[in-house]
Order: C-alpha cells, then sequence, then structure tokens
C-alpha cells in the first residue's frame, strides 16, 4: 500500500523514496534464508553497482564492494528496522565498505594515469557520439575522477549520491545516516572543490 | 554556456550505468558461495562449539562450587527412597578408620598449611583430614565409644551435611578460622555422632590452633595423639601437640 511516497508494509512505514514492496524478502532475510540473499542480489545488484562504479571509479574494486554488501546483507539485516527500503540499507551497507576499496581504487587509478592510459571503467557509449565527442567524453570522466579523488571520502559520497545518482538530500541523509543539512553542507564543499580542480585542470565550458 | 562539472557528471553517470552481465553473473556466485560457507561456519559453531564451551563452563562450575559426583547420587538416592548404591559405611570399633571419606565429603582443594603467623609451626605433612582420594587405611584401635559414635551410612541427614558443609567450607575455601570453628561446634553439638564426628573433631582443634587458643587446641588434638581416637591423625597430632607443650 502507497501512501505519497510512504510504503505501508508488514515492517510497518518503510521508503520515504522508493517504495517497494519487499517486505517478504526482507522477512526471508530475517529468517536467514540463503535464497534470499540471490533475490535481493537479482533485485538490486544493478542499483549497487551503479554507485559502487560511480564512487570508486573502477570497475574490478566496484566488483568487489558489490559482492561484500551482499556477503554482508545477511548480519547486516539484523541492524534492518524497516525504517528505510532494502535498496536503500544496501546503498548503506556499500558506502560503510566503500573506505577501503576506494584506496584500493585510488591507487590503480595513479598508477594507470602515471602510465597515461585511458580510464578503467569500461564506460558504455550510447552510440550516438562522434569518436571525438567519445573521446572528449572519456578524458572528462578520467579529469572528473581524478578530481573526486581529492576530496575526503565523505564529500565525496555525498557528492556521488546527490549528483551523479541524482538522489535527493533527504535520500542521500537516509543512506548516510547523516542529518539533510550536513548533506547539503557536504554537497557544496564538494562542488566548490570539484570547480576548482576541474578549472585548474583546464576544463572549460 | 555548458558547466564543466555539469557536463563532467553527465559523463561520468553514462560511463557507469552500463551493466556487465558476465561480471553480475561471476559476482553472484561468488556473493552465494561466501554466504553459504558464512553460514555453515555458524552452523558448525552452533553445532559443536556452544555445546563445548556449556561443557566446559559446567565442568568449572561444577568444580567450583566443590560437590562431587557421589554427593549428587546420594542426594537423588534419598529424594527417591533408594538404599545406597555402593559402600556401606562400617560401624564396628575396628572399621572406623576405612570410612570412605572422599565419597561424601566436598573435594579438598589443597591441605592446610599453617602459615609462620601461626602460633606455632605446623609440621609440613600435617594435612587436613577430609583430602579428597584419601582413604584412611591406618591400623584401628578405637575404642568402644568412637565405634559406637559412627552411625550407619543412611542415618547421614540433610541437616547433617549441610552443616558438615558449612564448617568445611569456612575452613578451606574462605579460610575464616573463627567461622569454621562455629561450624564444627555446631555440628558437634547437633549431631555428637554424625558421621563426621571425628573429622569434625580434629578440624575443631585446628581452627583452635590457627586461631592461636593453644591450650583449647592442646586439649582438643590430646585425643588423637594418646590413641583414644584409634590411629587417626595420630602421627600429625602428636607432632603438633609437642609443638604446643608449654
Amino acid at each position: 500500500m502507497t501512501m505519497g511516497g510512504l510504503a505501508l508494509t508488514d515492517f510497518g512505514v518503510i521508503g520515504l523514496f522508493d517504495a517497494t514492496p519487499d517486505a517478504e524478502l526482507c522477512a526471508r532475510l530475517t529468517r536467514g534464508e540463503l535464497d534470499a540473499v540471490g533475490d535481493a542480489y537479482d533485485l538490486y545488484h544493478e542499483q549497487v553497482r551503479a554507485f559502487s562504479r560511480r564512487l570508486l571509479g573502477d570497475a574490478t574494486a566496484a566488483e568487489d564492494l558489490v559482492q561484500e554488501t551482499f556477503v554482508t546483507l545477511p548480519n547486516a539485516f539484523r541492524r534492518f528496522r524497516g525504517e528505510s527500503t532494502l535498496k536503500t540499507f544496501l546503498l548503506s551497507i556499500a558506502v560503510n565498505h566503500s573506505k577501503h576499496y576506494l584506496r584500493a581504487a585510488m591507487r590503480r587509478r595513479k598508477a594507470i594515469a602515471n602510465l597515461a592510459e585511458v580510464d578503467s571503467l569500461g564506460g558504455v557509449s550510447d552510440g550516438h557520439d562522434g569518436p571525438e565527442q567519445l573521446a572528449r567524453r572519456k578524458q572528462l570522466v578520467m579529469l572528473i575522477q581524478r578530481a573526486l579523488d581529492e576530496l575526503p571520502l565523505e564529500q565525496r559520497v555525498a557528492f556521488v549520491l546527490c549528483e551523479v545518482e541524482e538522489r535527493s538530500s533527504p535520500e542521500v541523509a537516509n543512506i548516510v545516516g547523516i542529518p539533510e543539512a550536513t548533506v547539503r553542507t557536504r554537497l557544496f564543499h564538494a562542488r566548490k572543490k570539484l570547480r576548482r580542480y576541474l578549472e585548474e585542470l583546464g576544463v572549460t565550458s | 554556456m555548458n558547466d564543466p562539472l555539469k557536463d563532467a557528471v553527465s559523463a561520468l553517470r553514462e560511463c557507469t550505468s552500463g551493466e556487465d552481465t558476465g561480471a553480475a553473473r561471476f559476482t553472484r556466485g561468488r556473493v552465494l558461495g561466501a554466504v553459504r560457507v558464512q553460514k555453515r561456519h555458524r552452523v558448525v559453531k552452533f553445532t559443536f562449539g556452544l555445546p563445548l564451551v556449556a561443557i566446559l563452563m559446567g565442568s568449572a562450575a561444577w568444580a567450583a562450587s566443590g560437590h562431587g559426583v557421589f554427593t549428587w547420587i546420594q542426594r537423588a538416592s534419598s529424594v527417591f527412597g533408594l538404599s545406597q548404591p555402593t559402600e556401606r559405611v562400617p560401624h564396628t570399633a575396628n572399621s572406623v578408620h576405612q570410612l570412605p571419606l572422599e565419597r561424601i565429603a566436598p573435594p579438598q582443594t589443597a591441605p592446610e598449611a599453617i602459615t609462620s603467623s601461626a602460633v606455632v609451626t605446623l609440621p609440613a605433612t600435617v594435612d587436613e583430614p577430609t583430602v579428597a582420594s584419601k582413604t584412611l587405611t591406618t591400623k584401628p584401635h578405637a575404642s568402644a565409644t568412637v565405634s559406637q559414635a559412627q552411625p550407619r551410612d543412611s542415618e547421614i541427614t540433610e541437616r547433617e551435611l549441610s552443616l558438615y558443609e558449612v564448617a568445611h567450607r569456612a575452613h578451606f575455601v574462605s579460610r575464616d578460622y573463627g567461622a569454621a570453628l562455629a561450624g564444627w561446634n555446631d555440628y558437634l553439638r547437633q549431631v555428637p555422632s554424625g558421621r563426621f564426628a571425628l573429622e569434625a573433631k580434629y578440624n575443631r582443634a585446628l581452627c583452635l590452633l590457627r586461631l592461636g587458643r593453644n591450650s583449647e587446641a592442646r586439649e582438643a588434638l590430646a585425643p588423637f595423639s594418646n590413641g583414644s581416637m584409634g590411629g587417626y591423625r595420630k602421627s600429625e597430632a602428636q607432632a603438633l601437640v609437642e609443638q604446643l607443650a608449654p
């Protein structure tokens, strides 16, 4: 049952944003069913993977983060109180585990930059851009990733969730577990730093 | 005029929105494998680990409580009205010193050692009479009065056992000799011909010694040293009496 952005389930009111009725899946996870983890993966791995790749900027590290997120789900689920959707909960697990993987990704990115290679994101083109446009976008991605590496993790998470994933501040606050105002502050500082950094790198309009 | 940050963000979004199905399938397999292993470990932990810990803790608690298996069997037997399962206590004068003390007395941790602070120094060999796993085999010379004081095993009551335990714990566990003396006196007053009367008398003498009441201790040890109590702790009593001699 959905009421203006709120989903009423067996677990109470869940999901301020994504009112997915995953109550049954939650119940199965509570019972410790192995298949429930598989089903949760099937449902949400795309969102978790996209976020991981955007945050880390490295496909290999992102894959590891996705794995860790779902492997720790059965244990972490004991803390789940049904106050958010399962997707939000999974993203918050990914955020909590991202620190270690981010370091690894940054090291790898620096090594690649030193070798003057193209980014390792394995990006997908929409097929409409010409080779020059595509090269420019790849260059932009590489630069924004380098700029993101300059940010503290908290600001980086806030920026990726708000700007790249286009989530609202309340949703990000829910994922990260901080007040909305703090999200906005982090986002403000992140934007400011990134603009300055991109300017320094010679990226202009 | 484009915002370079927006352009970069847009490029990043597009670059990372594609799905690598091969990697996704591979990761799914890894996730489920890891979760399965986790679950197996948890099952093993709960199946073997917890019972093992429970057994160890139970054993430790059992040992700490100072109870023996036989005590429980005996108590259970008395509750269900069963006869004494094994050895019956002989009640003749000649068999006083073959009482199976270790079967009823709580296990003793260590023989009592008198420290230098005691009024008299006891010989190192002097130990407490209820040391577990010892069956007294001294050649008996008991008098008729002593033999009459020993009731049958089946006559041991809960009350007697609890009096004994209180005194024994005060003496050998908490080492509160004042309380122990009171405990042994209590026992001897309430069950003067109890199953542990002989031992209570000897322990009472040791308590007096510990409390520095030497003359009373000497008097209490005299029957043991002169053989009135048979051979029970005779040599130890003699050594103590010698040292207590004025």
